[in-house]
Formats: C-alpha cells, sequence, structure tokens
C-alpha cells in the first residue's frame, strides 16, 4: 500500500491535503490541526495532496508492487480467482 | 435513532463537473429555489474533471449532421438513440459559452485543436483547477454544498423519488434529504481497477436501480487504455509502437475475420486492441511491451500540449495540470522502472466507463422527481450507442457531455421543483435503510468489502470476461458474481469509512450483475460489445436496447426496440 507521509514542522495547518483527497484517505486532526493519512489502503496516487501543498510538506510514497487482477484470462477455478 | 433532516427544492447527488453545472444552471434557471449538492469530496476536487487531460471537444458550427452520421456508423454502431445524438451535436457550442460565463477559462479556444483525423471535431483546453473555479462561481450565486457526505440510496413515495437518505464520512451521523427534485451526478462506474480513474464506484446506479429506475446498455462498461504494467499508468501513444515477442505490432495484426473487422470500425474503437493484445498473448506471443524508445507522441505537438508529455507551448500553457501529471509522470519514470531498458510491458487495463442510469432527452430518469446527469447516465440515454463512456477513443467527450447534460437536468428538475410539493417520507423506509447501512458494524467476524471488490475486479479486468465475450465466459462470471452477491450480509465495517466501503462494494457487485447479464442477452457483435460465439452485428434480431429493472429484488430483462426507421442514419 501507498504512504502518505507529513512533515508537521512545515506544514501550516492549511488543510489543502485534506481538502484535495476524493478518497477520504487524509483526515484533519482538529486539535494538532494537522492531517492524518488515516486509510492509505484507499489512495490511488493521485498526488493531489502533494501537488497542492505549497510548504512541500506531503510525500506520497507509492508502492509500484500493489497486486493487479490477471489482465487477459478468465479463470477457470475458484483457487485462480482467489490468487491476490 | 437521530439523524438530520435537511430540506431543499433541488438536491444534486454528485459536486463533480456535472453536479455542479447542474447546481449552477438551478439556481441559474430559478433563483428562488434553494439548491445542494451533496458529496464524499469537498467541492472543488469531487469527480474525475481534474484528474484527467481537461479536454473539451466539441462540433463546430454546420458540421452536425456530418458528426452525427459518423458517429452512427463508426462508434455507436447503430445502437445511438439519433435525436439525442443530434441535441447534443447541435449544443455543444452553446453550453460552452454558458459554461464560460461560470467563470471557467478555456485555452485555445480561438484556434482549438482538431482532435479527430476524418471529422471536423475540435478540441479546446480547460486547467485543471476548473471545478475550483466552478466551485466558486457555485457558492456565489447561492448554491449551497454538504461535504463528506455519501448519498447511499433514494427515498421514495410509489414511484416519485421525494429524497435522499446518506451518512457523513466524518461522525457516522445519517441524514434525510427531503427534495423536491433530485438530480443523480454521481458518476458512473469504474469497478476500481484502475488507480486514479477508480473515482467512480457507481453508487448512484445502484441506488437508482434499488429505487426502481431503468437501466439500459450495462453491457457496454468495458473502456480500456493501454498501461504500463511497472507502474499502472496510462501510456499514451504506445498503440503505434507495440511488440510482441513475434516481434509484430498487436495492435495492428490482422487475424480477425473480416466480419468482425465490420463491426469495430476504423480509428476509433479501442475494443479492437484490447482483443488483439488478449490473441496476441493467447497465442503464445506475450508479453507485450510498449518499445518507448520509439513511442513519438511524448514531446510532439499533441503530445506536450494535450496531454502533458513535455512542457506546454506557452499559449497552451495550464500550469495547475502541468504541475499535477509533472509529478505523476516523473515518479513513475524515476520510481517504477526496474530497468533502463526501453521495453516496457503493457497491458489492456479496463476502466470500465458503465454508466447504464435510463434518461430520456430531458435527463429524466423513468422515475417521477429522478433526474440525471454526466457520466452516470451516458449510456443509459443512448446517445453514444455501442461504446462506453467517453466514446472509444474520441477523447474530450466527457468534460462537455457532463456539462451539457447537467443543464439540461437542471432545467427538467427546476420545471419540476416548481410545480411540486414535498412528498412525504417514510419513517419505516428511512428506518430499514438506517439499520442495513449500520448493520456491518455489528458483523463481528465478517468479511472486509475490499477483498469482495478485489473478487469484482478479478472479473471486470480479464479480457475473456469483459472485452472478448462468450456465452460460457460470462456464464461462469455471473456465476461468480452471484457468489459474492451471497457475501454482502457478512461485510463487516469499523467506522463510517469502512460503512461507505460496504456500500461501495454492494454498488460493484450490482453493476457487474448488471453487466454480465446483459452482456448475455445480446447474442450479437456490436460496437464494444464482443462476442466470440457471435460475431456478426445482427440487425435483425439486437438492433434493441436492452433494459434492466428490479422487480421484487430480481434483476428483470427487457428489451425496447431502436426506432431505426424514424431515424435519418439506417445500417446498409
Amino acid at each position: 500500500m501507498n504512504t502518505i507521509k507529513f512533515d508537521d514542522s512545515k506544514c501550516i495547518g492549511c488543510k489543502k491535503c485534506y481538502r484535495s483527497c476524493w478518497l477520504d484517505v487524509i483526515r484533519w486532526n482538529e486539535e494538532k490541526k494537522r492531517p492524518i493519512a488515516a486509510y492509505p489502503e484507499d489512495c490511488v496516487e493521485c498526488n493531489f495532496c502533494e501537488v497542492v501543498c505549497d510548504q512541500n510538506a506531503v510525500d506520497v510514497i507509492i508502492d509500484y508492487n500493489k497486486p493487479f487482477p490477471e489482465p487477459y484470462f478468465a479463470h477457470s477455478t475458484k483457487e485462480e480467482r482467489g490468487l491476490k | 435513532m437521530s439523524r438530520h433532516i435537511i430540506e431543499t427544492d433541488v438536491l444534486v447527488v454528485g459536486h463533480g463537473i456535472s453536479g455542479l453545472s447542474a447546481a449552477i444552471s438551478s439556481k441559474e434557471d430559478a433563483p428562488e429555489l434553494n439548491v445542494l449538492t451533496v458529496d464524499k469530496s469537498f467541492v472543488g476536487y469531487a469527480g474525475k474533471a481534474n484528474k484527467g487531460g481537461g479536454h473539451v471537444s466539441f462540433i463546430p458550427d454546420g458540421a452536425s449532421e456530418q458528426y452525427i452520421e459518423y458517429h452512427t456508423r463508426n462508434l455507436g454502431d447503430y445502437l445511438n438513440d439519433q435525436d439525442m445524438l443530434r441535441k447534443y451535436a447541435e449544443n455543444t457550442r452553446k453550453v460552452i459559452d454558458r459554461w464560460e460565463s461560470w467563470g471557467v477559462n478555456f485555452v485555445a479556444k480561438e484556434k482549438p485543436f482538431d482532435s479527430h483525423p476524418i471529422i471536423p471535431w475540435k478540441v479546446m483546453l480547460v486547467d485543471g483547477d476548473v471545478m475550483i473555479q466552478m466551485g466558486k462561481h457555485a457558492k456565489k450565486i447561492g448554491v449551497k454544498s454538504m461535504e463528506k457526505i455519501t448519498i447511499t440510496d433514494l427515498l421514495t413515495n410509489g414511484d416519485r423519488v421525494v429524497g435522499a437518505f446518506g451518512m457523513s464520512l466524518l461522525t457516522g451521523k445519517t441524514y434525510v434529504f427531503k427534495a423536491k427534485s433530485v438530480i443523480l451526478a454521481n458518476g458512473n462506474q469504474d469497478f476500481s481497477i484502475m488507480r486514479m480513474w477508480a473515482s467512480a464506484k457507481g453508487d448512484g446506479i445502484a441506488a437508482a436501480y434499488r429505487a426502481g429506475a431503468k437501466i439500459r446498455n450495462a453491457e457496454f462498461g468495458s473502456f480500456f487504455n493501454i498501461m504500463q504494467v511497472e507502474n499502472n499508468q496510462v501510456t499514451y501513444g504506445s498503440e503505434d509502437c507495440l511488440v510482441n515477442s513475434a516481434g509484430e505490432n498487436p495492435s495492428t495484426r490482422g487475424d480477425l475475420d473480416e466480419s468482425l473487422r465490420t463491426v469495430v470500425g476504423g480509428v476509433d474503437l479501442g475494443s479492437m486492441d484490447s482483443i488483439l493484445m488478449y490473441m496476441s498473448v493467447r497465442d503464445g506471443k506475450g508479453p507485450i511491451y510498449e518499445n518507448t524508445a520509439e513511442n513519438k507522441f511524448p514531446g510532439s505537438f499533441p503530445g506536450r500540449n494535450l496531454m502533458f508529455l513535455g512542457q506546454a507551448d506557452p499559449p497552451f500553457a495550464r500550469p495547475y495540470s502541468q504541475k499535477f501529471w509533472d509529478k505523476l509522470w516523473n515518479k513513475n519514470k524515476a520510481e517504477s522502472y526496474k530497468d533502463d531498458n526501453p521495453l516496457k510491458e503493457v497491458i489492456p487495463g479496463v476502466v470500465a466507463e458503465q454508466s447504464p442510469l435510463y434518461v430520456d432527452h430531458h435527463m429524466r430518469t423513468s422515475l417521477e422527481g429522478l433526474f440525471a446527469s454526466g457520466d452516470i447516465c451516458a449510456n443509459g440515454s443512448s446517445w453514444s450507442g455501442a461504446v462506453p463512456t467517453p466514446p472509444g477513443r474520441n477523447r474530450g467527450s466527457g468534460l462537455i457531455h457532463g456539462v451539457f447534460t447537467g443543464t439540461i437536468a437542471a432545467k427538467s428538475a427546476t420545471d419540476y421543483a416548481k410545480n411540486a410539493e414535498f412528498g412525504s417520507i417514510s419513517d419505516e423506509q428511512v428506518e430499514i435503510l438506517e439499520n442495513t447501512l449500520k448493520s456491518p458494524l455489528n458483523v463481528e467476524e465478517g468479511i472486509n468489502p475490499r477483498d469482495v471488490i478485489w473478487e469484482i475486479k478479478n472479473l471486470m479486468q480479464p479480457i475473456e470476461y469483459t472485452g472478448y465475450k462468450s456465452e460460457k465466459r460470462l456464464q461462469e462470471a455471473l456465476d461468480y458474481v452471484l457468489e459474492q452477491k451471497e457475501k454482502l450480509n457478512l461485510l463487516k465495517a469499523d467506522d463510517p469509512h469502512g460503512l461507505s466501503a460496504v456500500n461501495e462494494c454492494k454498488s460493484h457487485v450490482l453493476c457487474a450483475e448488471m453487466f454480465f447479464r446483459a452482456s448475455l442477452e445480446r447474442k450479437e457483435s456490436r460496437g464494444w460489445h464482443m462476442r466470440e460465439d457471435y460475431k456478426e452485428r445482427d440487425d435483425k434480431n439486437y438492433l434493441k436496447w436492452i433494459d434492466i429493472s428490479n422487480q421484487n429484488g430480481e434483476m428483470t430483462l427487457s428489451t425496447e426496440n431502436v426506432p431505426i426507421d424514424n431515424y435519418k442514419y439506417k445500417p446498409e
């Protein structure tokens, strides 16, 4: 899964990363006024949070080994279908 | 249970580009009405419009008939509603003028690009902050928006839609939205396969189906792009430089029989490429590579100015999107490539774009008080015919279609709301929906909805199931979908985000069932629906639309003949 790192020392609490995350991966800690990577398993590396951060405080580290379904062939057995 | 009750004249579900277009148009058409948009995401970032190329295709004045004939014969394969297609073709210029009045900046408006090699189809551009511009305008004119709320179901009173039911992703608090009219504009179904194009989860399609709305053309949700295996991203221009282990470019390899060739047409229909890639691998000539050293698209005039593959020329600069795409392309190159070999393995990645909610020419669904616009109903309106949205390889129709249909849906929904009273909401219905929504919180040893979505991805991606179909394989896939359906009562969730994931999972399963049932019904090849066992187009038996409806919980199929005698362009 992807990792989303926030540099709290650079962050100014503008919430842009939180607002830009359209998959609800990033949540906002109102007490600390800082973002949280709450559901990184749902991140699709659009990198919007990183792009909109004027402070360069966000780093989306993409996992390039995430599973992808078999592209061509129908699976004839349940075992094949269940492979991840 | 305590829940919020919100009242609005017009409720727009989804504030992506079509939802915002509908909301703005509604407020413009009837300033006295309350207009509210609701979405899981924030205004300015919802939907797909800011995650693509920002292409705005349009049909120049005087070119409509040429476009309609070409589209009907070569893309829609005569399954088009030609009257709706004409309405679209004749209005794209006017739509752009109205859209521009909402504070949107267009690039290349004075000198648009040619977007098609045969027909006079033009394209201009918007930057990636288009949704922010539209969001500001919507707010300025009085459109209200609620964010971080998922709408899971519609509320009905008999055959009329009287509102919607939703939940806050942040607090889990549930909401009852009472509305005189509802516009569904929350996107189509992409089955979460491709990464960034996974935003559409089919929640609106599923909610409409459950409420009793008619579904049409569900079998055409198999749009694909060629993607690099190392990073799972689309690789533009690759079809011109593919090479298999036999040294052939399988995208131009010609071992399909002639009857199939006449069905799939020429430059537009990319479904052919996915099948040719599949055949190449099946015949032992895989894997297939993109020879990146031979890909001339990056850095070319269209490559750098349309797809950010290089720095755009100053007149075409779009700084917001350039930053976005530079980030993605640069990361992919720097981090995903395992070696310097210019040969990069590619596969056809299924984007799907299933968009089957039926609407008429006024964007009215089959349910009173319910309207729709944008991707959710692009195939359901039948304007594009036998091709998923965006239509085949003709890029740039998604945005303009979203805005165009948003303005029509708005007119219909405001006209309805002006003359309607609020319908009464059934407490019992709300109670059932709330219990259903929240029940996964009480499941301890249940199933993670992501595991079921993974199973659905494994049915929707293989080209043998969704690109090159056969009775046996479709039935096998449908049977497996129905097995997944049995698991839906066992799904578990820990919090509101998880409950939304459960709802999305149900939408995936439902849409997959629609796809395979409709695909089984269409025993011919037409447009993007390609059958290995029925290779020819069969106008005698299948020049008709396949409809799906929910009859007391049973998914029921029926057909309606395409009124081809009333249309100008007929099969030759």
